[in-house]
């Protein structure tokens, strides 16, 4: 229930992003604007709200703002990495960002079931 | 029914959006010509956001920074990735996603860096006193303000990320009573130390004159702030730890030698900030700062804020330009006292009704300053027009990737970092030389020519698993006499914006017809450039 929630309020998110950016570059085409607000959500915003979804106690607007320089030094630093080890970095932005959101969803399962074990106990 | 608190987190949404679009309207929307897409790279007002433009697309070109693209490299192959790595990849996965092109995604990345900044100093500040966390965010217009606007358009890129990354940094600081806290600590140190090492060294000063103020001035001793600061800090390096070697052995030898030496602001080829340029806000700024300090509230937010502000001083004491660069993010690390300041005087006026009217007040705030910032010139071919753009893609397509490319006039091309969207080794011929040339009539076969490429690294390459040389040290000759037969292609601009540079176009037309008489054929031209190829490389090329 929290979940769905918090994902509502993400797409809310994006639909503003993407208004604010119509606003600010009203030249601009819609389908444009929409590509570029996706890659704002994309590369800055989910993959570190998936990790900073530890921190629950923290309001939503604060996790989502302090989510982007924590997916800006995460993808960043996982994209150079990889790429000196050979995976090429123009395939990072369609698998980075979608590996660490996964990994950041199990990190917090695991955490979740965790504290509800430990209530039953 | 909303409860007060649900309606509070409705309003600061609201206040945010507002924010963030305002800043965005007024900065990246107003310079970019409100499109996100352009055929060229739009609104690049100097060398640098070329030379991190065109370092960003070979890494992409490459598929890896192992090593430095070679055509920003002098033409050497071998040079090692040693600018700090983090801006160009993340513009590679930003642009990617976008669908946009390198020069369009980098440059709008940057300007969302400081935007999000921002951001996250409301949200540090909002642990505080949320009204004052709205009212100091009307200050984060002045971002966009004169003196700051240049380093956006100049190119300081990596310092802004930098910058950025202090920010966050200091929100992290201010929550280290978050379980765990250190993973954050050390997530957002490596994004720094990734990012532009300088700021790193910044914020690990202003971390040792927190806890020192603490200590002297708060008699206390924060050992669980160190602890985690300490815990976080080694996961960062050992994190970092490939980047941080080549920084070391690259970057540290030639910063030691600027150490201890005083650094003039006027020294700086770029417009550099200063205090005065916050008008009258800085009456709200001292008020901020006397109800900060005394007695000292919020300890850790004052000296911290304040350390910062102090240390875009460090130019005097040897920290060189890098602190006019810590300067770029002055109206954000002063934005707590102006905060204080103001809601002081909000609450002489209203005590029930502080935060709307904080809201009110930060509002108009935010619109006054808005109208201040400047219209930056940016009409297309300042600096680049569709015409020279067209003509170094030419090149991407139409040439062997060893190809030389020699450069002779051409408006805009001073800022030779623009050479480099050939993807070819481009060499430049030198203005002097070619001065004396117009002047006295002799044109001879030799002349001045630099190859572009050598960008302050001293181009180094790997010796050894911890060993490096340097090429631009080791008999590299970056300007000297070239022979101008002696190239693949030549680059001669037929057409000038600038009357005083007429002779120097008369000067391409001639060597033009005169290469075209000797072993050359036009290969590409548009209504500005035209492009020859040398068919007798060494051979006669002008009946010289």
């Amino acid at each position: 229930m929290e979940l769905k929630k918090e994902l509502k309020c993400l797409g809310l998110v994006f639909v503003l992003l993407a208004v604010a950016f119509k606003i600010a570059f009203y030249q601009e085409s819609f389908i444009v604007v929409a590509r570029t607000a996706f890659s704002v959500m994309w590369t800055f915003i989910l993959p570190g709200f998936a990790v900073v979804y530890c921190w629950k106690s923290l309001p939503f607007i604060t996790r989502a703002i302090i989510s982007i320089p924590v997916s800006a030094a995460i993808i960043g630093t996982a994209s150079y990495y990889l790429a000196l080890l050979g995976f090429n970095v123009n395939y990072h932005a369609a698998v980075l960002p979608l590996v660490v959101i996964m990994i950041g969803v199990m990190v917090n399962w695991r955490i979740a079931r965790k504290k509800q074990g430990q209530k039953k106990e | 029914m909303l409860n007060s608190e649900s309606k509070k987190t409705i309003l600061t949404g609201i206040f945010l959006v507002f924010l963030f679009t305002l800043l965005l309207y007024v900065s990246a929307g107003k310079l970019l010509n409100r499109s996100i897409e352009h055929s060229f790279p739009y609104g690049y007002l100097a060398s640098d956001p070329f030379f991190h433009q065109t370092r960003t697309q070979g890494i992409k070109d490459m598929g890896s920074y192992s090593t430095q693209p070679f055509y920003t490299a002098a033409g050497f192959d071998d040079v090692i990735g040693a600018y700090p790595p983090l801006m160009s990849h993340l513009a590679i996965i930003f642009s990617g996603t976008a669908g946009l092109e390198i020069y369009d995604g980098i440059y709008l990345l940057v300007f969302l860096l400081v935007v999000f900044s921002a951001l996250l100093m409301y949200i540090t500040i909002e642990k505080y006193s949320q009204p004052v966390a709205v009212l100091a965010s009307s200050l984060s217009v002045f971002l966009f303000s004169k003196g700051l606007y240049v380093p956006l358009t100049w190119g300081n890129w990596p310092a802004i990320l930098g910058s950025f990354f202090i920010i966050a940094i200091l929100w992290a600081l201010t929550s280290l009573e978050l379980k765990n806290s250190y993973i954050l600590i050390a997530i957002l140190f490596t994004g720094a130390a990734l990012g532009h090492t300088s700021e790193l060294v910044f914020i690990l000063m202003a971390i040792t004159l927190w806890l020192g103020a603490e200590l002297l001035i708060q008699r206390k001793l924060l050992k669980d702030s160190i602890k985690a600061l300490f815990k976080g800090g080694t996961i960062a390096v050992i994190l970092s730890s490939y980047y941080l070697l080549i920084f070391y052995k690259v970057w540290v030898p030639a910063e030691q030698q600027k150490l201890f030496h005083v650094f003039r602001p006027e020294m700086w080829g770029t417009p550099y900030f200063t205090l005065s340029a916050f008008g009258w806000t800085l009456l709200l700024i001292a008020l901020g700062l006397i109800i900060a300090f005394a007695p000292v509230k919020n300890s850790k937010l004052t000296f911290l804020s304040f350390a910062l502000v102090i240390l875009g001083f460090a130019n005097w004491i040897g920290m060189d330009f890098r602190a006019l660069q810590l300067r770029f993010f002055w109206p954000l690390y002063l934005s707590w006292f102006f905060g204080l300041g103001a809601y002081f005087i909000v609450r002489l006026i209203t005590k029930s009704k502080a935060f709307l009217v904080s809201m009110a007040v930060s509002a108009v705030f935010l619109i006054i300053f808005a109208s201040t910032v400047p219209n930056v010139q940016t009409n297309p071919g300042l600096m680049l027009s569709q015409e020279h753009w067209d003509s170094f893609m030419w090149f991407k397509g139409n040439t062997p990737l060893n190809s030389s490319v020699l450069f002779f006039y051409g408006d805009g091309y001073n800022q030779n970092s623009i050479l480099r969207n050939t993807g070819r080794v481009p060499y430049q011929a030198n203005m002097n030389s070619m001065t004396k040339m117009i002047y006295t009539g002799n044109v001879s076969r030799y002349m001045l020519i630099k190859v572009i490429g050598n960008d302050g690294t001293r181009l180094p390459y790997r010796k050894g698993l911890f060993s490096y040389g340097f090429h631009a040290v080791e008999g590299f000759q970056e300007e000297i006499e070239r022979d101008i037969c002696g190239f693949d292609y030549y680059v001669i601009d037929t057409k000038t914006g600038f009357e005083s540079m007429l002779p120097f176009i008369q000067f391409n037309l001639f060597l033009r017809n005169s290469f075209l008489a000797n072993n050359m054929s036009e290969v590409y031209s548009n209504s500005i450039v035209s492009i020859l190829m040398n068919n007798a490389k060494g051979g006669g090329c002008f009946g010289a």
